[in-house]
Parts: C-alpha cells; sequence; structure tokens
C-alpha cells in the first residue's frame, strides 16, 4: 500500500527526519510512537506532503507520490487527520462531513450513512456547530471527515491526544472497526500501550530514525522499548 | 417626522445597502485570502466606469444614428459594442469549457479575443435595427432601465478583470505574508482609478444628465425616488442569493470552511484555488453592482470608490470580519450612522454633525472597534 523510504527533510532547511522508512501493507493498522521531538507528526506529515522531502522516495501503491501536495493524494485514496484544528469549526457536524466529500462528484449519501452508523452521536448532533461540540466528538467529526472520500490509507495524527480515558477506548474502538471495514492506518499515538495492542506492526522512532521496527505485540513484550517509551517495565503486557 | 424619513432614514438605507455589498466582499476577501484589499473601492469605480461606458455605446449608435445631421463610423460603432460583446464572447467560452473560467492559456485568449471581434458585428446591426425607433421623437430610454441593462456586462467585465489582477498582482504573493498582499492592493488600487482616468477623464459624469428623478409617492405622504426602490430591491436579492450560496452549494460550503481553516481545507482535498476565484467573483461583483448602484445615485467620478473605502472598512470590522451577515449589518449600521448625524433632532436647526464631518462617523466607529472588540459584532477575525 505505503512504503516510504529514506526520507529526509523537515521544515525550512532543518532536517527532523534523518532517513527514515514506513511501510504500510494493505489492512494493516500500523503504529508510530517514540519520545517528544522524535519526528513522528513530522514523518506523517512529510508523506502527505506537508513537509518537504529532501531525499527519499514515497510511494503509493506502487505510483510514486514524494512530495506531491494533498489535493493529489486525497483523489489517489489517501486521508488525514491532523492532530489539532482538525474540523471546521464555525460550519455544522455535517457540513464538515460533507466537505470531507468535496472531491467526490457522485452522490455520497450512502458513505455520509455509514459515517453516521459509526458515529451515532454525530447524526444527534448534525446541525450543529463543530465548534461547540466536546473534544471526542470533535475527534468523530474530523475522523469522519476523512473517511467521506472511502480512502484506502487512512493517517491519523493523534487521534486520542487530550481525550478522556473512556472515550479514547471508544475512538481506538472505531480504529478497529474501520480498518476491519478494509482500510489501512498509519497512526502516531503518544498512547503507546494502547495503540501497540491494536497494532499490527509499530516503529518506534528516536531522532527522526527507525529504532525499532516489528510487530505490536512483540515490540509491547521487548524490555528495552517497554523501559523507555511504555513508562516502565510491564513484562506481563 | 415626515422630513427625517424622507430626507434622511431613506437616504440613510440606501447607503447603508450599497456599504453592505462592498463590505460583503472586503471581509469574504479578508478571511479567505487573508489580506485587507484595497483595492475594492477601485473595483467599484471600474464597475461604475464600465457601465458608463456602455450606456455611451449605446446611445453613440442608437441616438446619433437618428440624428440625420450626425454621422458616426462604422469602426467607433464596432468599438462602442466591443464591451457587450466581450461579455458575451466570455459566456460563451464558459458554457463550452464546463469548468468555467479557466487559466489564461494562449488558445482561450484566442478565442475571447476572435469571438469579441466576431459578435461585435451582430451586435451592431440589430442596434442599427432599432434606429427607426429612436427616430420618434418621443422615444426615449427611461435612465433606470439603461442603467439595469448594462449592469449585468457590468458585472461579468468587472469580475473579469477582478480575476486579471488576481492573476497578475495576488496570485505570485498568496504564500507571501499577508502586508505584502496589502501593499499589492494598494498599488492596484492606484493602477485601477488612473485606467479611469485615462479614459473617461476627470469630470463628474452622470448615467443620466438632465434628467430628474421624480419622486414616487406610492405611499402619500412618503416619498421614494424610482432609482432607492430598485437598490433596496437588488441589494434584498443580492443578500438573498449570498446566503443560499453560503448555506446551500458546495462551493459556498467551501468557502466558508477555507475561510475556517485554509489549512484544514487543503488537508481536505478541497480545491483551493477554485474557492478564491469563486471569492472574487462573489466579491468583485457585488463591488461592481455596488459601484453601479451608487452611479445611479450620485455622481461617477474616478474617485467614487476610493472614497468609499473608509466606511466599508468600517462596516466590515464592525460586523466582524470573516463574517458576511456581519458585513450586512455593519454597512447598514456605518451607512444609518452617516445620515442620521445629519439631521437636527429636533435640538436646534443645525445638524446634529456638519455634513462635512459625517465620514468621521465611519472612522469613529472603526477606531472604537478596534480599540473595544476587534473581532466585531459577530466573532469574526482579529485585524
Amino acid at each position: 500500500m505505503l512504503s516510504a523510504t529514506g526520507m529526509i527533510g523537515g521544515y525550512g532547511g532543518a532536517d527532523i527526519l534523518h532517513g527514515l522508512d514506513v511501510e504500510v501493507s494493505e489492512k494493516e493498522i500500523v503504529v508510530i510512537i517514540g519520545s517528544n521531538g522524535a519526528g513522528k507528526s513530522t514523518a506523517m506529515k512529510a508523506i502527505f506532503g506537508l513537509v518537504p522531502l529532501r531525499e527519499g522516495r514515497v510511494t503509493l501503491k506502487g505510483e510514486d507520490i514524494t512530495n506531491a501536495p494533498p489535493d493529489e493524494l486525497v483523489p489517489r485514496g489517501m486521508a488525514y487527520v491532523p492532530q489539532e484544528r482538525n474540523i471546521f469549526p464555525s460550519l455544522t457536524v455535517h457540513e464538515n462531513l460533507e466537505m470531507g466529500a468535496y472531491i467526490r462528484q457522485d452522490n455520497f449519501g450512502p458513505v455520509l450513512d455509514r459515517v453516521y452508523d459509526l458515529f451515532p452521536a454525530l447524526q444527534e448532533k448534525r446541525k450543529q456547530a463543530a465548534g461547540e461540540l466536546s473534544g471526542g466528538q470533535r475527534q468523530m467529526v474530523a475522523f469522519g471527515r476523512a473517511l467521506m472520500t472511502e480512502p484506502d490509507l487512512l493517517l491519523l495524527d493523534e487521534p486520542t491526544a487530550g481525550l478522556s480515558p473512556l472515550v479514547m477506548g471508544e475512538i481506538f474502538e472505531k480504529i478497529i472497526d474501520v480498518n476491519k471495514s478494509g482500510v489501512s492506518i498509519l497512526m502516531v499515538e503518544q498512547n503507546a500501550r494502547h495503540a501497540l495492542q491494536i497494532a499490527d506492526r509499530g516503529y518506534v522512532l528516536a531522532t527522526g530514525q527507525n529504532l525499532y521496527i516489528d510487530t505490536g505485540a512483540s515490540l509491547l513484550a521487548n524490555p528495552e522499548v517497554a523501559e523507555s517509551f511504555l513508562g516502565g517495565k510491564r513484562a506481563d503486557a | 417626522m415626515l422630513e427625517l424619513i424622507n430626507f434622511y432614514l431613506i437616504p440613510a438605507l440606501v447607503l447603508g445597502c450599497i456599504y453592505a455589498l462592498g463590505a460583503i466582499g472586503i471581509s469574504l476577501l479578508y478571511s479567505i485570502l487573508r489580506f485587507a484589499h484595497f483595492a475594492h473601492g477601485d473595483l467599484m469605480t471600474i464597475g461604475a466606469y464600465i457601465a458608463f461606458g456602455m450606456i455611451l455605446g449605446v446611445e453613440l449608435i442608437v441616438f446619433a444614428n437618428a440624428d440625420p445631421d450626425v454621422t458616426v463610423s462604422f469602426l467607433a460603432k464596432l468599438v462602442s459594442m466591443l464591451p457587450f460583446s466581450l461579455v458575451l464572447a466570455i459566456l460563451a467560452g464558459m458554457f463550452l469549457e464546463k469548468r468555467g473560467f479557466g487559466p489564461f492559456t494562449y488558445w482561450r485568449s484566442l478565442f475571447t479575443i476572435v469571438g469579441t471581434v466576431a459578435l461585435a458585428f451582430p451586435l451592431v446591426w440589430a442596434l442599427d435595427l432599432m434606429t427607426p425607433l429612436a427616430a420618434d421623437e418621443d422615444f426615449e430610454l427611461d435612465a433606470e432601465f439603461k442603467v439595469l441593462a448594462v449592469l449585468p456586462f457590468a458585472v461579468v467585465l468587472a469580475v473579469y478583470m477582478a480575476r486579471l489582477l488576481d492573476r497578475l498582482f495576488y496570485k505570485p504573493f498568496r504564500s507571501s505574508k499577508p502586508i505584502i498582499m496589502v501593499i499589492a492592493s494598494f498599488g492596484v488600487a492606484l493602477i485601477l482609478r488612473s485606467l479611469v482616468q485615462m479614459f473617461f477623464g476627470v469630470e463628474d459624469e452622470s448615467y443620466a444628465v438632465g434628467y430628474i428623478a421624480r419622486p414616487l409617492e406610492i405611499f402619500l405622504p412618503l416619498r421614494i425616488i424610482e432609482r432607492h426602490l430598485y437598490i433596496f430591491g437588488m441589494t434584498v436579492i443580492l443578500m438573498l442569493a449570498l446566503h443560499y450560496l453560503l448555506t446551500r452549494t458546495r462551493t459556498g460550503k467551501a468557502m466558508r470552511a477555507m475561510s475556517d481553516d485554509a489549512d484544514l481545507a487543503r488537508v481536505t482535498g478541497i480545491n483551493t484555488e477554485q474557492v478564491v476565484m469563486w471569492t472574487w467573483i462573489v466579491g468583485a461583483g457585488l463591488a461592481a453592482i455596488a459601484g453601479v448602484l451608487l452611479g445611479m445615485d450620485a455622481p461617477v467620478k474616478p474617485v467614487m470608490g476610493w472614497d468609499m473605502l473608509l466606511p466599508i472598512f468600517a462596516a466590515a470590522i464592525l460586523g466582524g470580519l470573516g463574517s458576511p451577515y456581519g458585513a450586512i449589518i455593519g454597512g447598514l449600521v456605518i451607512g444609518g450612522m452617516e445620515e442620521l448625524s445629519t439631521f437636527h433632532w429636533w435640538l436646534s436647526d443645525e445638524p446634529l454633525v456638519p455634513g462635512a464631518y459625517k465620514t468621521a462617523i465611519a472612522f469613529g466607529v472603526m477606531v472604537i472597534m478596534l480599540i473595544f472588540r476587534p473581532q466585531g459584532l459577530f466573532k469574526g477575525r482579529v485585524l
């Protein structure tokens, strides 16, 4: 599905990524974890064409998409949910979802129904301005908006940042649901332990490079990873 | 009391409508392109003068033809019909190219130029056919009718002009700091005004020379001039159309989305250049209409739009930059305050504020708003 190799790049001349590789196969959930400033979000943005790559190559379904801008990537089946400012606050929930379908020329009614099925809470608030919603509901709007193009690959930048544990669990469940419907997912998470539990594979980043690449379960079991990135030893995990 | 309504309240509403039409453009452009468009007043001027030029063109053919002592060369007639045929050529081009205005490619430009000249011939011929009508001494074209007839043409030309200006002067700076765009728009304002002065001179002109508007006395003792009814009617229709655009259409919703968060709009896959194009179409179209309506009520002169800039900005800021509905309210409030301040309010025989100072009201409101409530009445963006 997605293959990014040897990514080097960053903002305005200062490199943040130093030869990073990321790979997502069909129908996989891939999680990127790492300490603050390791370049997790930057890697995501570089893949989505928001941060320029100086070197390296990104391919989607075998086609070169290195440094392609978002408006070319969305029609190719990629969608991205930024970490913050990921909704249009003055638009209603319904309009937010419609904007997600902006590039679609066909009737997106069935997709809209499916998004409302996935997030029943949004159905109730469809006429409300998205900016008036709670943090968890906003996240659902952002998530739903990204699903409106029926993407093959969904990029989620810290989907649970700032949410209560209860809501967080709900979001993770939705991620699994979406994945089961056939969407590959690449996400960056602070909440590493929880994320790795649902991940097929995980990448541990440090200073813009790959530190560990393994299955989610093996990374959870890895004592070094546990100590540095999962907040202490927990061999039982 | 009647004096207040007939001579102050109605003109206040008329002025308010014109301010509102201009302020909507300022507000939309500010929230979507992130810069204060200083050339907006001069876009109004351009609209007013395009309409003026077109009326001259039609009169040149119809009336000069009717007078046996006057001869107008065919070339002069052809040139006078070029603006009309240019609009028709643009509309035909849009129809052929389903996607609307595209980039200015060589072939499109050639199509427009050839189409324009080709269409001018049948137009001259059609107007020549009307000559027998004009020869009749009782035949007179109503001043309002003439203006309203050329209005759609003037709007299309002004919109196209704004698109060209955007392409030449604003697009190259799209990713620069906003102040660069502001300065660029200041330059554009000077260019537009100079163009008008070059082609039409610096004198005051009028759409209806020697024509005295008699007030309609429908609801005596209320007196309202016919053109004021057109101005109200047109403004109300345009406001409803704008509301429909912003809340019901995909393009309008995308405009609101981009004004909320341009980065997110881009990430969502919204074609932001297309949204920018529609912003210019709406903003410049409304500005051109505001200019023509102002020209119906006041002299047509090269500084007419520039003089409007301050009250229009005051209206947009009062309503909250980025809030088109706020801009409408702001326009009506500023227009109302300016006109009503010159009433005596039964305090003395003198106006409350001398007429020469009424612009200061707009300035005062703007300063007070920027100090105490920079987001405006309707929660806009902070300047």
